[in-house]
């Protein structure tokens, strides 16, 4: 998929959307950002989201907002109207009704969703199966869920009880920054130890269940499994079949150093071949994007771009470096309630529009500081 | 080709061409030099080019410092002050296009300097599109103080 236009659905009267390597979504609470990622991965996925409910139980009795409230969760059934809801995939229209009524075909994912309430994912320190949720509950997070649970369930040995940081898993570069950044040097283990299984954190012989850990560390782990699972042992380069990856904020709870190693870690998944999607409201991650641009401009080197990212420079990080300044593109869109998406995707900061200028409004409030105590000290009231 | 034979190839200033830092009168104690036998001279751009240019948003000061060039603007270090600083380089650039080959070719050793001509006022936050603004234009500062051995 390079191209998404759609008219229309939920929130979003209109959007017109070129994916990059790296796409950035921005904008306010409840402006169809969360919606769009859902339907990408509807879009793309379709027929694995038919089976998968099939599969857990649940059906649709062939209706359309039955659907709806099954896929996109209770009370949103609304959000599609087939009169006026047009969706274009690459100039091919897209049709729910007759996707949902096709002879469905064998097909493994192509879109991996992190979403916003991954933190729910989590119950007592091990992940919810999918029938574990409520049937309004949105089918992206019982899938995660679900994902996770049989990650943990097949990818550690029967002797194994390290699940972060792992010498097989991740480059060490990345290794280090998230261990130092997030877990402070703890470990993330399987604890086997009581009559069922959890995850704990280890912090120098002392095992903290999930009710200590911070909110940082209880939002990022489901979010490091998440993309631990993206990053095969044994020199596999991708998952499978999967080639898009979408998290919704990634930066939650996270402090900005956490948030720096983390795009250290997308930087990894690009040079791996996976085209990523992510929802924010960090101006930190529009400030690294509008950088990156500047030095691809520029036509600067690597160092520049590690030491952005307070990452040592190894073969493995220049390597890394150099892929995305010469091979990953980005992008970004700006939504806003009830009006169309808008491409930003210079960030130009000399840009008459405040959407292009100030990051989708994430760097509007220092602005305005700027422009309040200018005000005064120009009229001489300091 | 080193500083001072650019300018000399340049027919608008080459007569402006003064020693040391002396071109930038009592704003030269805005720059802070280590070694001042590497100093290859400066131009007062400003005044050299008034006639010429008698409107023109017009640049302060260049000067030559070990085999780099250093243009510099000593102008109000103030949030709206910004897009005026942006405009004289704009001009500097476009005059430099058309008047100085020999200039243009030093373009990969030269940086673009805005110095406070008082305080820098406090409202420059970290994140906020006028510090963008200058760093896409590639100007530093603005610093009260130019300390030109560190310069990046």
């Amino acid at each position: 998929m390079k191209n998404l236009k759609l008219t229309s659905l939920g929130q979003i009267p209109e959007a017109d959307i070129i994916f990059g390597d790296l796409t950035v979504f921005v904008g306010e609470q409840a402006s169809g950002k969360s919606i769009l990622l859902q339907l990408m991965k509807l879009i793309l996925d379709a027929d694995d989201i038919m089976q998968t409910l099939k599969k857990h139980g649940f059906d649709w009795h062939g209706e359309l907002k039955n659907f709806l409230s099954l896929y996109f969760g209770e009370g949103m059934d609304g959000i599609w109207d087939n009169a006026s809801t047009k969706i274009r995939v690459d100039g091919e229209a897209f049709e729910l009704d007759k996707v949902l009524s096709r002879k469905r075909k064998k097909k493994s994912e192509s879109l991996f969703l992190i979403p916003a309430q991954r933190v729910m994912t989590l119950k007592d320190g091990w992940p919810r199966a999918f029938t574990d949720y409520a049937i309004g509950d949105p089918y992206v997070v019982k899938q995660f869920s679900e994902h996770l649970r049989l990650f943990l369930e097949t990818s550690l040995g029967v002797s194994e009880d390290v699940i972060f940081p792992k010498a097989h898993r991740m480059n060490k570069t990345i290794r280090d920054a998230i261990g130092g950044s997030i877990f402070g040097g703890a470990q993330v283990k399987l604890d086997r130890s009581g009559l069922r299984k959890r995850i704990i954190l280890d912090v120098e012989g002392n095992q903290l269940p999930f009710m200590v850990w911070s909110t940082g560390q209880r939002e990022f782990v489901p979010l490091l499994l998440g993309l631990d699972r993206l990053m095969p042992s044994g020199g596999a380069r991708k998952k499978n079949n999967l080639n898009w990856v979408v998290i919704e904020e990634p930066e939650m709870g996270l402090y900005p150093k956490g948030i720096t190693a983390l795009l250290t870690m997308f930087l990894d998944l690009l040079k791996r071949g996976y085209k990523i999607i992510i929802s924010t409201h960090s101006a930190q991650i529009l400030n690294f994007v509008w950088a990156t641009q500047l030095l691809v401009k520029w036509n600067a080197g690597p160092a520049p771009l590690l030491k952005l990212l307070d990452v040592n420079a190894t073969p493995f990080s220049k390597e890394l470096a150099k892929t995305v300044l010469q091979e990953k593109r980005f992008k970004t869109y700006y939504f806003s309630r009830d009006d169309k998406v808008k491409d930003i995707s210079t960030l130009d900061p000399e840009d008459p529009d405040d959407a292009v200028a100030d990051f989708g409004g994430l760097t509007a409030f220092s602005t305005k500081v700027s422009e309040v105590l200018s005000e005064v000290i120009r009229r001489g009231e300091t | 080709m080193n500083f001072a034979d650019a300018v000399q190839g340049t027919p608008k200033i080459a007569e402006c061409l003064k020693k040391g830092l002396q071109a930038l009168g009592t704003n030269s104690n805005k720059v802070k030099i280590r070694v001042t036998r590497d100093l290859e001279g400066s131009v007062d751009i400003d005044s050299c080019l008034a006639k010429l240019y008698p409107n023109a948003p017009r640049w302060d000061y260049v000067f030559g410092y070990s085999e780099q060039v250093y243009y510099v603007e000593v102008h109000q270090g103030r949030t709206g002050e910004i897009d005026n600083v942006i405009a004289k380089l704009r001009w500097l650039k476009r005059w430099r296009k058309r008047a100085s080959e020999n200039l243009e070719d030093l373009e990969g050793r030269s940086t673009y300097h805005w110095v406070a001509s008082g305080r820098v006022d406090s409202e420059f936050a970290k994140d906020d599109k006028y510090r963008r603004k200058l760093l896409k234009n590639r100007i530093l500062g603005p610093d009260s103080l130019l300390r030109v051995d560190t310069v990046p």
